[in-house]
This record gives structure tokens, C-alpha cells and sequence, in this order.
């Protein structure tokens, strides 16, 4: 019998990840996350639910991050614009290319919508991820249906179909059901990732993190 | 690095990793003041680091 013949098959280990677009870590603890899935060779099921960091940001700000931030903050701009330029060296580090200068500020909920609907259509996994691009790094906006149902188009999913969703509203049930459980859970901060619903990890932890705890959790999977 | 490690108990779950690992909580995000305190992985080993709101 060869090595490769008894080895345990991996267990798939089930993730749940509350997060929100407008996120700095939580798209930097995704790169650092997929590194540690990448690494533990098994096999991951991973499902995003929703978080509003700041519900009640206008969808329509006008103004950069900076100005959002000195505003609603009070924070000097020359305090915001430093920390920005270090959020912004810590996401390269990952290889995100942060563009806070073109970055368009909004409310978040239509595009937790989105990631229903996504969700729904099994396009969820490529959703979330250009929806953080295009926040992130391609200073699109996320925040109108018009804009929302183009990046819903650039996945895959049915434009037409996206845009009755996001205009009836049909999954903003969803959206708060995510959101009333992750308070009944008690999490405060995201990203939140749960494994297997016992183990909770907070933070963009260091990859090495994650695969440990992928490694511990897909071994009790196994047993 | 921190060793991944159980850090206690958050509602139902128990905690494994850094307990000071960088998040958003609120409309605030928790940055390091300086470039380059971060480790190579930008891991936060030490929470009295970090400083600040962003988002």
C-alpha cells in the first residue's frame, strides 16, 4: 500500500464568514485566509453572510475616504491620510492594490442583497470577490442598483434578474437574518470566521493561523 | 507570529487565533500607526500598536 493510498482522505470543513464589503481587513483577511485554504489541500466550503459596518452611511456620499473620515470622525486629515497609506501597504502585502483615493464611500446593504441573490444563483464565492475589487481597487461604486447589477452581470449572473431582486428588495430578509445572527452570536467585528459552527477565528489573522485552525478542525471532521 | 491558540470563548464559539488579529468593529477600523510595525505578514502582534479609525 503507498503512502498516498492510506492516507485519510481531507474533510471538508465548513466556513462561515461574516463580513462587509466596504472592509478594509476583511478583503486583506480573504487573501490571508485563501493562502491557508490553498495550503491545507482539503477541501473548504465557505459561505459569506452579511455585516453593515456603517448602515447608516448615504449611499451617495460625495466627497473621498478622507473627507468621509475627517467628517464623520473628526480625525485630522493628515492622521486619516497616514493610516490609509498604511492599510494601503498592508493590503499590498497580500497583493491587493488599494486605491483609497477613488475608493466611492456608500451604504452596503444592496450589495449584501447582491450577495443573496449571488448566493442563490451559486455565484456567491465570485460575487464577493468583485465587489471587494471593485470597491477596493477600481474605485466603482457598490452602493447603486445600476452599478451593482453590471458587476452582477461581470460574474455571470442574469442582469435582468439581479436588478428585479435588488429593486424588490427580495433579499433584504436575508440580509438581516445574517445580521441578527451574527448579534445573537455575539460578534462585534469582521471579518468573523466560524468552522464547523464551534470554532470562531476574528480578524485578518496571519495565514499560518487559518491553516492551523483548518488542519485542527478538518482532523475532529475526520474522526 | 503568535502560535494559533484557543483564546477563550466568544458567545457559542471557542476562539482560536491572535486575539488582537486586525477587524472592523462598528464604523472604525483599527489600524497600525506606523508602516512597517507589522510583522511581514501584517499579522498585529501587539495590540498597544494599534491606534486609529479607518474604514
Amino acid at each position: 500500500m503507498t503512502d498516498t493510498a492510506s492516507a485519510p482522505r481531507p474533510a471538508t470543513v465548513k466556513v462561515d464568514i461574516w463580513s462587509d464589503v466596504a472592509c478594509p481587513w476583511c478583503f486583506i483577511g480573504k487573501r490571508k485566509f485563501e493562502d491557508a485554504v490553498q495550503r491545507y489541500g482539503g477541501p473548504v466550503e465557505v459561505e459569506y453572510h452579511s455585516f453593515e459596518l456603517s448602515p447608516d452611511t448615504p449611499v451617495d456620499f460625495e466627497g473621498d475616504e478622507v473627507d468621509f473620515l475627517a467628517t464623520h470622525k473628526g480625525m485630522p486629515r493628515d492622521q486619516v491620510e497616514g493610516m490609509l497609506a498604511n492599510v494601503a501597504g498592508i493590503a499590498s502585502e497580500v497583493g491587493l492594490a488599494y486605491d483609497f483615493d477613488h475608493l466611492r464611500h456608500t451604504n452596503t446593504v444592496k450589495a449584501h442583497e447582491l450577495l443573496h441573490f449571488a448566493k442563490v444563483n451559486g455565484r456567491q464565492a465570485a460575487m464577493k470577490e468583485r465587489l471587494l475589487t471593485a470597491y477596493f481597487e477600481e474605485g466603482r461604486h457598490v452602493g447603486r442598483i445600476d452599478d451593482l447589477v453590471a458587476l452582477a452581470g461581470e460574474v455571470g449572473l442574469d442582469e435582468s434578474s439581479a436588478r428585479t431582486a435588488l429593486e424588490q428588495g427580495v433579499h433584504l430578509a436575508d440580509v438581516r437574518a445574517d445580521q441578527a445572527q451574527a448579534q445573537a452570536f455575539g460578534i462585534q467585528g469582521v471579518p468573523f470566521f466560524v468552522l464547523e459552527g464551534k470554532y470562531g477565528i476574528s480578524g485578518a489573522q496571519a495565514p499560518e493561523m487559518f491553516l492551523q485552525a483548518l488542519e485542527q478542525v478538518g482532523a475532529e471532521v475526520a474522526r | 507570529m503568535t502560535a494559533p491558540s484557543e483564546t477563550g470563548a466568544s458567545g457559542p464559539f471557542t476562539m482560536l487565533g491572535a486575539a488582537d488579529a486586525a477587524a472592523c468593529e462598528g464604523d472604525a477600523c483599527l489600524v497600525p500607526p506606523v508602516r512597517g510595525d507589522a510583522g511581514d505578514d501584517g499579522d498585529l502582534g501587539d495590540s498597544t500598536r494599534r491606534r486609529g479609525v479607518s474604514r
